[in-house]
């Protein structure tokens, strides 16, 4: 019994320890769980919040622990309370520790005593504590935070939208995917360039024409199916040798790319669209800086040209050579002979620069007085497997013929343009010189009548080709004075000066109104001129003074007759000859009905994009954008169309074309993804052309009154 | 105003009452006789008077007397001014204000349309910005006059082209209220901007946007001042329905040959040249081989449109013309291309001309570009009835006359082909799809909506009436595949109406079964405020009377004044005191 006692003060010991332990452990964690609440609404950051927390606790576990005194706590203080709660332990409940054998024996006599008191009272004996309570505190404390947790704001980022989550959650791959290390590329551009092959590093790249580009590319991952996608579904493999993945291509026009491959969680991947730009080959250049366009040399002339060319070329010239056609006679007997002149120095032209030079022998070349020398020069480059060419303009030689003098327009133009009553520049020097003979022979006034009548001879003449001059407002033959009615215009009296001239619909100007070229042109108003003042003193009774003038005119006019017999290449076209028998017979008898029919494509313009642009309307007004697999495929589509203007116009739809990549692989960041549909939407209705307007079937619906009245209306009408 | 007339509210059963009073008003008369004192008929009439005054209190008496049962509603941003000079002349009309609006002196609030509804026949006006017309359907009738505020700063009206067509400038007007110096608005679609107008004026400002759509389907653009988004602006681009045109030509020209080209991309053509007298050629475009040798009406019933040449016309036979002439009563189209200076050709072709004097047409097509084009020198005899397609400053050169259900139209333009050869293919359609278009067989649909656009903007659970013409005897419309009951209306026969709220912004369709259908857009409720308090004006003023109020009034009963009954009850009881004394 003895020891009972004592074990059961023990226990009372050990159990009001733990209680109080407990108790000053649910206010720490009380202290830790109100700071986090306040410190997480205060939004210093869930660490700090958290740290703070725990220390704040712990410094409350401290002080209530020290305040407490638990670490001193010893039966002494035990058998102290119990004396004073209990009356009836008689102030002796420390005796109940002690051994017997230490003891007085009136003090074992008392320990008797109240060890049998300690029995009755001891399961009544209740040891102050406060856990309780501070279980209700921490309760409320926790109560508090939840509280201030559902009323602190979200500050942390904004959770997506619902719509968007969906998609990244519906649709981002599990497992990251490989994704390109690194890309390298070998160019090796052909062997005629002379340029010696090069690398560089990043997908894109510009190369000389026809170069072979080589890539070399390292993944992050093990990867399958590695593809370069070129446009219009052109696509090389790429070849794993060792480490690195291989491809081979050539290019002669500037083309998009992208890599695609599958990886190892069986995802398939794109990457963005590079760009390979191609360095075009240009054809050489031909300058000839010192030879006219047209050259007269008479027949006392020295008879040689001396031709001095310079030429370029970006890689290098591989021949040159001068073209040259010698026309012969004159209207219908006009003939032709081609011949390919070499240079003298050097005589084969090569290199990137090149100066060469020949002198052409008119007269080796067979060339008589009125013939003409036509000659271009064609250069070749270094290109394989067909080199480009140039050539230059054509220029021309002529020999002067000072001998024959004939009828003049209708040789030089196809058309014949002269009527039967005018006479001709010639005739009229015949004439003028026919009456300076006669002068003597004849009165007075018949010479000046006659001479008055070359005159109006060569007023005709001067109108005639003032016309081709397209002076059509002069005065016209045979109605002097009268203004040629001017139809289908509904302007009328413009003024000079009139500041709305600019508006108003206004003939050509006459300086430009011809059929002829600038130097025919300057030529023939010589010729007008010197007709005028031919006719000034044939007026004037004054042939003699008039004959210098006229002769001016004629060589005037017979310089652009020969300007004007332009050398044409053979063309045109042979009809079939006529049945002779069959002609103007009226027999209509295989002519037949028939019937055709035809199907026109009618293709949109860009459709992919025209869908494109649906799909994301449609979800721009439902402000949802999750991509079905259907629409992610009309985006493919439409990027491909795009790619294709995209090398038109190099550069300027790349970005357009990565977005429509991120945008279907799901790449791209929820907030980005609104910004990306409206710059896609505006790129897309930019693409878009200005198309022709189509009528349309218009609808309409007809109240049965209506149709009542306009069938009475009818039949009124037939009444 | 009638003679008072009184009733009494008692509190205790008035029998029983009356039975109380006469036994103690005896009883006091009695108890007054047995004191013997002086004065006993004064004390007799004061404990009458008095017991008078107690039946007063417990019969409470209530006199009759007329009041005004007219209402005043105030509405937001109503005049204060206009308020005080209707209560000067009706000083007993009774008061309303709408939540909103600023309270008038002892106005009552209104919170929602239907707390009014019992009171709604009284309101005999309306101040300030008026009502929605979800509020004026309740009135049992509109006998109301409306006294509007001024107009809000704003957009306050925007016509919605009702036919937007791809690939043809459609034009958005509008009137802005009181927009800041040279304050900008800008249209915005999907494109990125197409047009903007900067005001320099105060007060109404008209504005006028104009854009292309370049592809069919559901958009919406955005209208945008400097500083704000005004709204999504809806615009539907119709799809394209093809033609069946039939080209009956003496022989090719270049004319036939370019239009014929530019028609093929879209429609369906058979194009007939004559080879000789009996024998044709036949070319059909995007329909199924096929040949006209005769005209019939039936044959003709397939196309919706003949292109014809003055020597094919006049080289057809009487009862070719004549089934031509049935076929055009019925719908179809005709175009009359001159051969020759216009000669009457066998009294199908109604026009007359007059010499002209040029032989070319200054042209503005496509915006501002002047074309100048050969035409007939010619100019139509114009009677009533001939409608104009293309004109320029001086003449008519392209016409129609209405013939029967269908039309007659000529052109005086030669050789439009020219446009397409200097390149400008745009001038070219936009000369021909009107012609075309005007002349062309109308589908005719035997419902269709009548859904006005000024009606924009809508909104989410505002209703949305929904109008159509259908000869049907039980249409069936559908919103968003529900079907919505509609009822015909008294007056006009085939006219349809329903109503329909819509829960959520955005589009929606509205179908008629088996037959046409439309898109509605629904807007947010912050968008387009202006405009709706405009529309809304508007719609108030259209349904209010044009004549004054009348004064009316009702009978009501008021209580009679307590304090009349304690004056009589201290004059008795005052006497009583006093009589002892004197």
């Amino acid at each position: 019994m003895k020891k009972d006692s004592i074990y059961y003060l023990k226990k009372l010991k050990k159990d009001y320890l733990l209680l109080r332990s407990g108790e000053i452990l649910l206010l720490a964690l009380t202290a830790t769980c109100l700071v986090f609440g306040v410190t997480t609404a205060m939004d210093i950051g869930l660490w700090a919040s958290l740290i703070l927390a725990v220390f704040m606790g712990a410094i409350v576990f401290t002080t209530a622990f020290l305040r407490s005194k638990l670490h001193r706590f010893n039966e002494n203080r035990l058998t102290v309370f119990i004396d004073h709660q209990y009356p009836v332990m008689q102030h002796s409940t420390d005796l109940l520790f002690k051994d017997a054998a230490n003891l007085t024996w009136l003090q074992q006599i008392q320990k008797e005593k109240i060890r049998v008191n300690f029995e009755q009272i001891c399961s009544t004996i209740k040891l102050p504590h406060h856990i309780g309570r501070a279980s209700i505190f921490l309760g409320m404390s926790i109560l508090l935070t939840s509280i201030l947790f559902l009323f602190t704001p979200e500050t942390v980022p904004d959770p997506p939208k619902k719509s968007e989550t969906a998609l990244v959650q519906k649709t981002r791959p599990s497992a990251v995917p490989a994704s390109l290390k690194e890309v390298m590329l070998n160019i090796n551009p052909p062997a005629y360039t002379g340029v010696a092959s090069y690398s560089t590093k990043g997908p894109q790249v510009s190369v000389p024409e026809g170069s072979r580009v080589l890539w070399q590319i390292v993944f992050t991952d093990s990867v399958q199916h590695p593809h370069l996608v070129f446009l219009r579904n052109d696509s090389v493999e790429l070849k794993r040798s060792q480490q690195k993945y291989k491809a081979e291509r050539s290019f002669t026009e500037s083309n998009l790319y992208q890599f695609s491959w599958t990886s190892s969680s069986a995802v398939a991947r794109t990457s963005d669209y590079f760009k390979v730009e191609v360095i075009r080959d240009q054809p050489p250049k031909i300058a000839v800086p010192q030879q006219p366009e047209y050259t007269e040399i008479s027949l006392a002339d020295k008879q040689n040209v001396l031709l001095k060319v310079n030429f370029s070329d970006d890689y290098g010239l591989h021949d040159a050579y001068i073209i040259a056609t010698v026309s012969k006679g004159s209207g219908e007997s006009v003939k032709f002979r081609e011949e390919k002149l070499l240079f003298t120095s050097p005589a084969n032209v090569r290199g990137r620069r090149a100066e060469a030079s020949r002198t052409i022998d008119v007269k080796n070349l067979g060339l008589e007085p009125g013939d003409e020398l036509y000659f271009y020069i064609e250069a070749l480059d270094n290109k394989r497997p067909s080199a480009n060419r140039a050539r230059t303009q054509t220029y021309f030689i002529s020999l002067r013929d000072t001998s024959s003098q004939m009828l003049l327009v209708e040789s030089g133009l196809g058309v014949h343009l002269m009527p039967a009553y005018f006479r001709s520049q010639r005739q009229i020097i015949i004439d003028s010189e026919k009456l300076l003979r006669e002068r003597k022979s004849i009165r007075s006034e018949e010479f000046n009548s006659r001479s008055n009548e070359i005159g109006y001879d060569q007023k005709v003449l001067r109108l005639k080709y003032g016309e081709f001059l397209g002076e059509e407002f002069e005065t016209a033959i045979g109605q002097e004075g009268e203004e040629p009615e001017e139809e289908g215009h509904d302007h009328k009296g413009a003024e000079e000066d009139d500041p709305t001239e600019a508006y108003k619909h206004v003939h050509d100007h006459q300086e430009e109104a011809t059929f002829l070229t600038q130097s025919i042109r300057s030529k023939l108003k010589a010729a007008l001129t010197a007709m005028w003042d031919a006719e000034l003193h044939l007026r004037a009774f004054d042939p003699e003074k008039s004959l210098p003038y006229q002769y001016i005119a004629l060589r005037l006019l017979k310089d652009i007759s020969n300007d004007s017999r332009i050398y044409v290449h053979k063309s045109g076209f042979d009809p079939p000859p006529l049945k002779e028998e069959r002609r103007l017979t009226g027999n209509l008898s295989e002519i037949k009905h028939s019937v055709h029919n035809q199907e026109v494509d009618q293709k949109e313009t860009y459709p992919a994009i025209r869908l494109a642009l649906g799909i994301l309307e449609e979800h721009l007004a439902h402000s949802d954008i999750y991509l079905t697999v259907k629409a992610k495929q009309s985006f493919l589509q439409a990027g491909q169309e795009l790619a294709a203007l995209a090398l038109e116009n190099p550069g300027n739809y790349l970005h357009a074309l990565s977005l429509i990549k991120s945008l279907t692989e799901n790449e791209l960041p929820a907030e980005e993804i609104q910004k990306s549909v409206l710059f896609l939407r505006e790129v897309f209705w930019q693409v878009l052309p200005k198309e022709m307007a189509s009528p349309d079937r218009s609808f309409e619906s007809i109240h049965g009154l209506d149709r009542t009245f306009i069938n009475h209306l009818k039949s009124l009408k037939n009444d | 105003m009638t003679d008072p007339w009184l009733v009494a509210d008692p509190l205790l059963p008035p029998l029983l009452l009356y039975a109380i009073l006469i036994v103690l008003t005896l009883f006091f008369i009695w108890m007054e006789w047995e004191r013997q004192t002086a004065y006993f008929f004064v004390r007799a009439l004061s404990v009458i008077l008095l017991m008078l005054a107690v039946t007063g209190f417990l019969l409470r008496p209530r006199y009759q007397t007329a009041r005004s049962e007219q209402i005043v509603l105030l509405t937001p941003h109503y005049n204060k001014s206009q308020a005080d000079s209707l209560l000067k002349i009706y000083p007993t009309i009774k008061v309303l204000h709408l939540k909103g609006s600023n309270p008038y002196h002892n106005s009552v609030v209104v919170r929602s349309y239907h707390n009014l509804s019992r009171e709604l026949g009284n309101i005999r006006f309306i101040l300030g910005q008026g009502l929605p017309p979800e509020a004026l359907d309740l009135f049992p009738s509109h006998n109301y006059q409306f006294l509007p505020s001024p107009y809000p700063n704003g957009i306050i009206r925007l016509s919605i082209p009702d036919n937007i067509t791809q690939n043809r400038p459609a034009t958005l007007e509008g009137v802005f209220n009181n927009p800041s110096k040279k304050a900008k608005l800008f249209l915005i679609g999907p494109g990125g901007k197409e047009d903007s107008v900067t005001f320099s004026g105060n007060g109404f400002q008209n504005f006028r946007f104009s854009f292309l759509p370049k592809k069919t389907g559901r958009f919406l653009y955005t209208l945008l001042s400097e500083d704000s988004v005004l709204g999504k602006l809806p615009v539907q681009v119709q799809e394209q329905n093809p033609l069946d045109i039939l080209f009956i030509q003496h022989y090719p020209t270049f004319e036939t040959r370019y239009l014929k080209e530019f028609l093929s991309n879209n429609h369906r053509l058979l194009v007939r040249y004559q080879l000789s007298k009996n024998k044709f050629r036949h070319e059909s475009v995007n329909r199924k081989r096929g040949s006209i040798y005769r005209l019939t009406k039936e044959s003709l019933s397939e196309f919706d449109l003949v292109i014809i040449d003055t020597d094919a016309l006049r080289s057809l036979r009487a009862s070719e013309v004549n089934s031509l002439r049935s076929a055009m009563y019925e719908g179809l189209g005709i175009l009359v291309f001159l051969n020759a200076p216009p000669v009457i050709t066998k009294g199908i072709f109604p026009f007359a001309f007059k010499r002209y004097l040029t032989d070319t047409a200054h042209l503005f097509l496509n915006g501002h570009k002047k074309h100048i084009l050969p035409a007939w020198p010619f100019s139509p005899v114009t009677e009533g009835g001939t409608y104009t397609i293309i004109r320029n400053q001086n003449r008519v050169l392209t016409g129609y006359q209405y013939q029967g259900f269908g039309k007659i139209g000529f052109q005086l333009l030669q050789q439009t082909y020219q446009l397409i050869l200097q390149g400008d293919s745009i001038a070219y359609s936009s000369l021909w799809w009107p012609v075309l278009e005007r002349l062309s067989r109308s589908n005719v649909s035997a419902s269709a909506f009548r859904q006005k656009k000024s009606d924009f903007p809508l909104y989410p659970d505002a209703p949305v009436p929904i109008e159509i013409i259908s000869s049907e005897n039980d249409p069936d419309v559908l919103v968003n595949d529900i079907k919505i009951p509609m009822e015909e209306s008294i007056l006009i026969d085939d006219l349809w109406k329903g109503k329909f709220w819509f829960h959520k912004a955005g589009w929606n369709q509205v179908a008629i079964a088996g037959d046409t259908a439309m898109d509605l857009y629904i807007s947010n409720a912050d968008e387009w405020q202006s405009l709706a308090t405009a529309n809304a004006m508007e719609n108030t003023r259209q349904f209010a009377s044009s004549k004054p109020a009348e004064k009316k009034f009702r009978d009501v009963f008021l209580p009679l004044p307590p304090w009349i009954f304690y004056l009589l009850f201290l004059l008795g009881a005052g006497f009583l005191w006093l009589a002892p004394k004197l």
